[in-house]
């Protein structure tokens, strides 16, 4: 399959959106959009102490060209990877059409 | 199960009936922006949207030129793949309107739902839509 663009998705710690989008950006990423979320994985640690712990996540949502896709997943592995107090997952997602991106070479619309 | 009751061979519907791509559509708006996107999805038959508040990661010095607002909205939709052609020309009428109403969508392929229902549900399939095999008996009885 030939996409152009990929769609790079990071799962990190709430708070640790910064160390993925510097890491990103290093690379050749542009921008990001963050929307939060929360794990599941502890169960056992919520029943154990009787209280609600819900991990808050962060998932960020990156639009990169293909040509670059594996530079930025190794970079954000790299900075903000299971190593790291961000304890990301990071992975792509094919991307078959995009509107309302800013081609390279290309002006943004003026708009009224 | 009854013993006198025979038991029907299983028959896939995709052999029967003709399948109709899924595509997860991802539309990124400024806040205040998805309800004009859920209309819009609405009209071009998509079966579910879901919203959820976002925020940008530009550095500062961008915010103004490219999104005056850091705060987003972004709706995940399922679209037919059939049905992206149009709700993309009219996003781009959308999106060219003003700097208030700029955003992005794009579209990842969906491999595989639970189910028949899912699928006929997701797809906005109507519920009578025939196999292909009677269609083409309905056919052949017409060419007689």
């Amino acid at each position: 399959m030939n996409n152009l663009y990929e769609c790079v998705i990071s799962i990190v710690n709430h708070g640790f959106t910064d160390l993925v989008m510097e890491a990103s950006r290093g690379a050749g990423a542009k921008g990001g959009t963050v929307i939060s979320g929360h794990g599941t994985s502890n169960k056992d640690v919520t029943d154990f102490f009787g209280v609600t712990i819900t991990p808050e996540k962060d998932i960020v949502l990156i639009l990169v060209p293909t040509a670059i896709r594996d530079k930025v997943l190794a970079a954000i592995n790299a900075g903000a990877g299971m190593s790291t107090r961000g304890m990301g997952i990071s992975f792509s997602l094919p991307v078959n059409d995009v509107v309302g991106l800013v081609k390279p070479g290309e002006e943004p619309a003026q708009n009224k | 199960m009854s013993e006198n009751e025979v038991k029907k061979p299983f028959v896939s519907y995709e052999s029967t009936h003709r399948l109709r791509h899924l595509l997860l559509v991802t539309t990124i708006v400024p806040s205040g922006q998805s309800q004009a996107i859920i209309e819009l999805n609405n009209k071009n038959e998509a079966a579910m949207c879901v919203v959820s508040m976002g925020k940008g990661t530009l550095p500062p010095e961008l915010h103004t030129v490219l999104m005056p607002t850091e705060k987003r909205e972004v709706i995940f939709s399922i679209l037919r793949e059939d049905c992206w052609p149009a709700y993309k020309k009219q996003l781009e009428e959308r999106f060219a309107v003003s700097k208030l109403s700029k955003g992005i969508a794009y579209t990842i392929p969906v491999d595989s739902v639970a189910g028949v229902s899912i699928y006929k549900m997701l797809s906005n399939t109507r519920m009578f839509e025939k196999p292909i095999n009677s269609e083409k008996k309905k056919g052949r009885k017409q060419d007689e």
